[in-house]
């Protein structure tokens, strides 16, 4: 299935919170890659890590995090390993974010017009006539209406769904390689999330990007990834395309998610739910982390965290012992910070 | 009841109105805390006041015959009668005109005193708030130095050092109040870093000086100006107090503080001497507090409205 080229590989990411309390591993050994022009979608409960990965991608994150292990490749350069200067062309030059929250994503004293322009101005160095009627150009693309009369808005002035358009344009403005959507929609209601996401597909089209979506919302997931990554604790516990994922869930966890989604065949059911929360990261259980709470665990569950395989050959690969030989796996050394080779 | 489909027909329409609706005008945040500001009697009561006293300071001198200023010590302390309004003190000059004159060194130190403390105040507040860790414990730390010699020590420290002139007066009163400036703009910075918008302009990549002055600053703006305000009255009662001590800037050049150190030998017998420099000090000081505090409210995220 090659689309498009490759064009961000993050291998064996280890980003790690060092608190009072002991190093909380957020990120604790995540692999996935985006390709051009196709969308690859991050799914999970909250604090599994999805933020932090994209957060250690852009490295925005607080001095208390530190990146201890693995690669992040963009083009030809490791982003974990690239001085400040070329990170901060690369941040909303190459590769652009929308926040969860439109509400507060922009600064309530200025223009949204100026704000777009702001962005512009720190990568392209256009003239500012050029610059403002790249932003109404840009306003206009993401389905503002009256562009013209929009930039001299304050942020107040806007509603949520033209606030997140906002941010949209300002992501796109500088014709990003890669769009990271942090929960993009989630506070914005179901038409308005519709609208934006059918917006964000559009224009993933035209512009050739790879976008990385993270959600915990799985219609999301359903309607706009290509492929998915699943999320656990900080790992990623299965891979594969949208259709592997949905049609043939093979981690308990994933299943358990898809399990969880309200649905016309549940009616008049007890909607069925994972029991338990994610473990904290400063306690988590030995082993693979999904243990206590999975139904189909035995007794090589809590011994080492299961590498994340392709059984099957069909790229769609899952780290659990339900599946596969027994020998490979039983080869990894029972730490919770075990590397698990990623199968091509 | 509409049936659920047509619901969401309506929904989507909805959606679509508030793009269109027309904006009137365009508001900006520090435009409707100006809106609120007017609509502050006291404050507004406060700037008009205060208005009066710097404008009599400016232009007043020059419209009064200069001899009012000269010894005359046959007419010393005239009661207020025409053309002395306020009287004349214990060499013959005119009160009225050296009130006016003394209003001239009180607002300037005030205000020269408060350029230096928002100066001092703002910096060390902003760099201790957005960098955090180190840097915020030994800058704090110096604050709280600072602030645990009293005040009056360090300025009677500072003017005895270097001299009795403005310059030193104005530094060493703005070296002694930045640490009230520095600990609020702190706290406000400390808050605004950590807001999605700081997050979101790193994110399409601004550096870090252009966070700090175009995100940070802007939104610290409004405590910035309270805290200015306030310690204009609290530098032009400084001045005032160290002219009382004679600490101030030294005789013939009149200050509201020195005036009321020379009136106070003769407070029983010449009383108005002494009332009309405290008087210029109370109502311009006050006048100032009731504008803070019109700031303060006109800032007030808790009442901002749409």
């Amino acid at each position: 299935m090659v689309v498009g080229s490759e064009l961000l590989r993050v291998e064996q990411l280890r980003t790690h919170f060092m608190t009072n309390d002991g190093a909380v591993r957020a990120v604790d050994g995540v692999d996935l890659t985006v390709t051009r022009g196709r969308t690859l979608g991050v799914v999970g409960e909250s604090g599994c890590g999805k933020s932090v990965t994209a957060l250690t991608i852009l490295r925005l994150l607080s001095r208390t995090a530190r990146v201890v292990g693995g690669r992040i490749l963009f083009g030809d350069q490791d982003l974990v390993k690239v001085p400040e200067y070329v990170m901060r062309r690369i941040r909303g030059g190459e590769i652009s974010m929308i926040f969860q929250e439109p509400m507060t994503s922009l600064n309530p004293v200025f223009t949204v017009g100026y704000q777009v322009r702001e962005a512009i101005n720190e990568h392209l160095g256009l003239p500012d006539k050029e610059a403002h009627e790249r932003v109404i150009e840009f306003f206009k693309l993401v389905g503002i209406p009256a562009p013209e009369r929009r930039v001299h808005d304050y942020p107040h002035q806007l509603s949520g769904g033209m606030r997140q358009r906002v941010m949209i344009a300002m992501a796109l403005s500088c014709s990003p390689k890669l769009l990271i959507a942090d929960e993009p929609t989630t506070a914005l209601d179901v038409t308005i999330q519709a609208q934006i996401l059918e917006l964000m597909s559009e224009l993933r089209e035209r512009h050739d990007m790879g976008i990385m979506l993270i959600t915990h919302d799985l219609g999301v997931i359903a309607e706009m990834a290509d492929e998915v990554v699943v999320m656990y604790a900080g790992k990623v516990v299965e891979r594969g395309t949208v259709e592997q994922i949905f049609d043939d869930p093979q981690h308990p966890y994933t299943q358990g998610l898809l399990a969880s989604i309200p649905g016309r065949k549940t009616r008049g059911q007890r909607l069925s739910a994972i029991k338990g929360t994610v473990p904290h990261p400063l306690n988590r259980p030995p082993g693979c982390t999904f243990t206590p709470r999975c139904p189909r665990a035995f007794e090589r569950c809590p011994t080492a965290f299961p590498a994340l395989m392709d059984h099957r050959t069909t790229g769609h690969e899952v780290a659990c012992y339900l599946y596969g030989d027994e020998a490979e796996a039983s080869r990894e050394p029972a730490t919770a910070t075990d590397r698990a080779p990623v199968s091509a | 009841m509409i049936s659920p489909l047509e619901d969401v027909q309506g929904l989507t329409e909805l959606a679509e109105a508030p793009a269109d609706f027309e904006t009137t005008k365009e508001i900006g945040f520090y435009r409707l805390a100006f809106r609120r500001l007017l609509r502050h009697r006291m404050a507004i009561l406060g700037g008009v006041c205060l208005l009066i006293v710097a404008v009599a300071a400016l232009i007043g001198p020059l419209l009064l015959p200069a001899s009012w200023d000269q010894a005359d010590l046959e007419h010393r302390f005239a009661s207020p009668a025409w053309p002395h309004i306020m009287g004349t003190d214990d060499l013959g000059r005119d009160i009225f005109r050296r009130i006016l004159d003394g209003g001239r060194v009180s607002l300037s130190v005030g205000l020269l005193a408060t350029v230096v403390v928002i100066t001092v105040g703002v910096t060390m507040g902003t760099v201790a708030g957005y960098f955090g860790g180190l840097i915020d414990n030994v800058m704090m730390r110096f604050t709280d130095a600072i602030l645990a010699v009293p005040a009056i020590f360090l300025l009677i420290l500072l003017t005895n050092g270097f001299g009795h002139t403005a310059p030193v007066l104005i530094l060493a009163i703005g070296f002694t109040l930045w640490t009230d400036t520095a600990r609020i703009v702190r706290s406000v910075v400390l808050s605004v870093r950590e807001k999605e918008f700081v997050e979101a302009a790193r994110a399409v990549g601004s550096g870090t000086p252009t966070i700090i002055v175009k995100h940070v600053l802007t939104n610290v703006l409004g405590p910035i100006m309270v805290a200015a305000t306030l310690t204009v009255g609290i530098a032009i009662i400084t001045e005032s107090a160290l002219s009382y001590l004679g600490l101030g800037i030294g005789p013939p050049i009149a200050s509201w503080g020195s005036m009321l150190f020379s009136a106070q030998q003769f407070i029983w017998d010449a009383p108005f001497f002494a009332l009309f420099p405290g008087t210029a000090i109370l109502i311009t000081v006050l006048s100032i507090n009731f504008l803070g505090d019109g700031l303060r409210d006109a800032f007030d995220p808790r009442s901002i409205e749409r």
